[in-house]
């Protein structure tokens, strides 16, 4: 009986035995960790950067497996994986920058800024384009929004960035970016998926109507406290932004289940 | 979509006594004369019209009255439309205006046309404009029903075209 018991609980038994291992040298030895001093004043960056990313490729990553699962038929899951992992480069820049490398700051120069942000626009027409190809199937209300998004979002980058002359040319791009293309799209979003789960009484597209709604409020933040006397304020945001993600990742979840129950 | 209402005329049997916005053809009147006559134990039915493509929402009931048989007018209101709604959504509606028509005094005279036995009561020609005004207002409340309804299930058949 015991051995058939080891036999089933293998994995369990294993677990015990090597935390065992673990708390038996902790608790005698008392162990200091070893520092990782480049983190020192960076840890709240990298870690928010590191969560970030690894809650965008989840996401990401989620939907691109339910393209698959679901024969390929559902061209806006893998527009919208390719667009999280687009938009994933910024959070990866974040993770090198607190880990100490030069280039991955996007603060820079308006130069590192751009290449460390284009995956924004691409996720703005990204997402969109997901959304119409549900809502119409007129060609032209597919791709014009889509491209007008995806023009004037590079538009704004290169206007903001490289030719508007400014003493904080960082914080004028995003002004535009943000509060032209990026909040009315996450809005848009956050409605017609809240608006489906109200109608289709299911909890997945409210939850990720929630998420992008949150993840609207979050950017609101990002240009006024991006200065630097209120750059720690800018961090909240950032913070509010991670949790944003959640939703959508559980929303998108709900929504295979509650389409199996159906 | 459209609103009939059917009653027993103790003269000539079952008859249409009002369609909005249009007339119903004959062959779709015959058979909703037909229904009526059924001995119905629910109050509240749907038939399906087949070779019409068509679905009848039926709710039958009765209002008192002094000049009916029995003291009872038999009313039968309905909804004629395509056969992929669903009926249950027209119940509410249907019920509320039943209860309506049953709370207004006197409201049966409207039944009565001139060459009828009363015809010179002076209510009948003000009760028949009281029952064709309520009858106008739930068929408007029916129809705002359904283009709520036809909103509703656009977006939900957009999303669910694609499996998630």
């Amino acid at each position: 009986m015991v051995i058939i018991m080891e036999k089933t609980h293998f994995f369990y038994i294993a677990g015990l035995i090597i935390i065992s291992i673990i708390s038996t040298y902790v608790l005698i030895h008392l162990p200091h960790g070893v520092p990782v001093l480049i983190l020192e004043s960076s840890f709240f960056l990298f870690g928010l950067g590191f969560n970030s990313t690894i809650l965008l490729w989840t996401i990401g990553g989620y939907l691109l497996l339910r393209w698959f699962k679901t024969n390929r038929k559902n061209p806006s899951l893998i527009i919208w994986s390719i667009s999280f992992f687009a938009y994933s480069l910024t959070f990866l820049a974040h993770i090198f920058r607190a880990l100490g490398f030069p280039d991955a700051n996007e603060n820079l120069s308006p130069l590192h800024f751009f290449a460390w942000r284009w995956g924004m626009p691409c996720f703005a027409a990204g997402i969109l384009y997901g959304i119409l190809i549900i809502l119409t199937d007129n060609k032209k209300l597919q791709t014009i929004p889509t491209f007008l998004t995806l023009g004037l979002g590079f538009l704004w980058l290169i206007l903001g960035l490289f030719i508007i002359p400014s003493e904080n040319p960082i914080e004028v791009t995003m002004y535009l970016f943000l509060h032209t293309i990026w909040i009315p799209i996450c809005f848009t979003m956050s409605y017609v998926f809240a608006f489906y789960g109200y109608k289709a009484k299911e909890k997945g597209p409210k939850l990720v109507g929630l998420g992008f709604f949150i993840l609207m409020v979050s950017y609101h933040g990002w240009a006024p406290w991006h200065f630097q006397d209120v750059v720690y304020l800018y961090f909240i945001w950032y913070f509010l932004f991670l949790l944003s993600l959640t939703p959508i990742l559980i929303g998108f979840i709900v929504m295979t289940v509650e389409e199996s129950k159906a | 979509m459209q609103l009939v209402l059917l009653y027993f005329n103790s003269v000539v049997g079952p008859e249409i006594f009002f369609s909005y916005p249009d007339s119903i053809s004959d062959k779709v009147s015959k058979k909703m004369l037909g229904f009526f006559d059924l001995d119905m134990t629910d109050k509240f039915f749907e038939v399906s019209l087949i070779d019409e493509d068509l679905k009848l929402t039926n709710l039958y009931f009765e209002i008192t009255s002094c000049w009916a048989r029995g003291n009872k007018e038999m009313i039968m209101l309905s909804v004629i439309i395509g056969k992929d709604y669903n009926s249950e959504l027209f119940y509410d509606t249907l019920k509320e205006y039943s209860y309506k028509m049953s709370s207004i005094v006197n409201l049966y005279k409207g039944f009565y046309t001139k060459g009828y036995l009363k015809e010179k009561d002076p209510e009948i020609d003000v009760k028949r404009e009281e029952l064709h005004n309520i009858l106008i207002e739930c068929y408007n409340n029916l129809d705002a029903k359904l283009k709520e309804k036809v909103v509703d299930e656009k977006i939900v058949k957009k999303f669910k075209k694609f499996e998630w």
